[in-house]
């Protein structure tokens, strides 16, 4: 059993021992290389969908609000859906007929001897001199509450309501929108003509609105509040197609329903030719974009 | 190349320089971990079968001659190699009435012979105890390079959507999971063996006596 043999034993053992360990480096590859072939081909195509880790401004966020979104409370959260509004102190006063709370019970008369024991006992804790509340009569409550009413702040519906008003009463930023009807071009109506057969102008309308809708990828869930959400979009269409001259006319809170929109006419261009029965030259239109569709 | 896009293998086809680079470093710190954790599994688990075997033979047999003419069948077994070269020592005395010194020369032989075993048998296991510590941590390093890089990409694409930020962090992920992967198995047999080489040692130190009484009682 000399010292070169047991040498060369090792050296054969080691040699032995690194062919299996690489063996086993294969096949461990090899299993997970056929394991991902395999969970390929059995794998379904998720459904995509469009997220962001960063808070998108929105109405209420400080950069609405310098765009004349209107004061409003920060909202951290994205909800999915039109959130409730708060539950604040309800309109109307509460019937003051009958004081729910019994009344407190008079203290009895603590005799003067005891507070002076009590203060010296503890004199490390000032003792609160401020008198206790008296108990409010109901009369009083009821006051207190129509005060409280009357200062309460408009909540987040009111002022959204306040500002839809605000915007109905300021009308269509310009002329190029005055034909968006109710029901939108979408649709396929015009102003008040229900069921009228549509112009060709309307049908180029329609077509063009189509088109850019089919472009416009926007995720509703990612806006706090649709409700108010509104771009009015003015463009130029050059007689084969191309669209120019792209102008809001009247931006919506938030930004990143105006950065769709204006991707989404971006990816539209260049449009169908204009027909020559609707015109011969550039065609300046205005869409206004709504998260329920374009009108 | 890939059937399926967010796999193990896709991932590193689309990983940069240094991540490559520090899973390779992790594959040979695997490889040579796994070649250790091989050697070691079959040279210690034969010494301490070999060598309870042995014991059992040598407490049965008095003759310290019939006990070497034996350890030809215990190769691997430690403490027939360490009371191999007790004989050869006994054996090379050339004053066998001085006890004293016989004592003293077998004792040193056995000594010596002890040593060069544990140290046999400890050889390359203090590998796999740097593949434990270390391994981790250059896994960690690909991996804060990767979300560097990550985060590089995501200053350039000027967006924090889910698309341009998770494939970076998940490439980025693949260097902890091979350095844990690395570690993992290699901790554990360092644990193993460490204990084993350990209870071998601690039978040599007591065996030691009982080998050098045999050989002194032969000298009478």
């Amino acid at each position: 059993m000399n010292a070169g043999h047991a040498g060369k034993g090792e050296e054969r053992r080691l040699a032995t021992a690194f062919t299996v360990s690489v063996l086993l480096h294969l096949f461990v590859a090899a299993l997970g290389l056929f394991g991902q072939y395999f969970a390929g081909l059995k794998r379904l195509e998720p459904k995509i969908l469009d997220v962001s880790l960063v808070t998108l401004p929105g109405p209420g966020s400080p950069a609405s609000e310098e765009r004349g979104g209107g004061p409003s409370p920060v909202v951290d959260e994205v909800p999915a859906e039109v959130p409730e509004p708060v539950d604040e102190p309800v309109n109307e006063p509460q019937k003051p007929e009958k004081p729910t709370m019994p009344e407190p019970l008079p203290e009895p008369p603590q005799k003067k001897d005891a507070v002076k024991e009590a203060v010296k006992k503890v004199p490390e804790k000032p003792l609160d001199t401020k008198p206790e509340p008296k108990p409010k009569s109901p009369d009083e409550r009821v006051k207190e509450l129509e005060k409280s009413v009357g200062q309460r702040q408009p909540s987040e519906l009111e002022r959204t309501l306040a500002r839809l008003q605000e915007q109905v009463k300021k009308g269509p930023p310009s002329d190029l929108y005055k034909r968006s009807g109710p029901g939108g071009i979408g649709g396929g109506r015009g102003e008040g003509a229900y069921g009228a057969p549509l112009t060709p102008y309307e049908q180029y309308l329609v077509s063009i609105a189509t088109i850019i809708q089919r472009n416009w990828t926007f995720t509703p869930q990612l806006i706090r509040e649709t409700s108010a959400v509104e771009a009015y979009v003015a463009m130029t269409i050059q007689p084969g197609g191309s669209i120019s001259n792209v102008t809001f006319d009247r931006r919506s809170v938030s930004e990143y329903f105006d950065d769709t929109v204006l991707k989404a006419i971006e990816r539209s261009s260049p449009l169908p030719p204009i027909p020559a029965d609707v015109g011969s030259g550039a065609m300046r239109i205005g869409l206004v974009f709504t998260p329920r569709g374009i009108e | 190349m890939f059937a399926s896009n967010i796999g193990f293998f896709s991932m590193l086809y689309g990983s940069g320089p240094v991540v490559l680079f520090v899973l390779g470093v992790l594959l040979f710190f695997s490889v040579f971990s796994w070649t250790i954790i091989f050697m070691k599994a079959g040279a210690v688990g034969k010494a301490l079968s070999e060598s309870r075997d042995f014991l059992d033979y040598f407490f049965d047999v008095s003759s310290v001659d019939k006990v070497f003419s034996e350890t030809e069948n215990y190769r691997n077994a430690s403490l027939a190699r360490v009371f191999r070269a007790g004989y050869i020592e006994y054996r090379g005395l050339a004053d066998r009435n001085d006890k004293r010194m016989a004592e003293e020369r077998i004792s040193r032989a056995i000594g010596r012979e002890a040593n060069t075993e544990v140290k046999r048998l400890s050889r390359y296991v203090s590998f796999l105890a740097t593949v434990g510590n270390t391994a981790p941590f250059i896994g960690l390093f690909g991996t804060v390079w990767g979300i560097m890089n990550s985060f590089q990409s995501i200053g350039l694409a000027q967006s924090a959507s889910l698309a341009t930020v998770a494939p970076g962090i998940a490439e980025a992920l693949v260097a902890t999971a091979a350095g844990l992967a690395a570690a993992i198995p290699s901790v554990i047999a360092y644990n193993f063996f460490s204990q084993q080489i350990d209870t071998i040692e601690k039978d040599l130190e007591d065996f030691s006596g009982e080998y050098v009484k045999s050989f002194l009682n032969e000298l009478r």
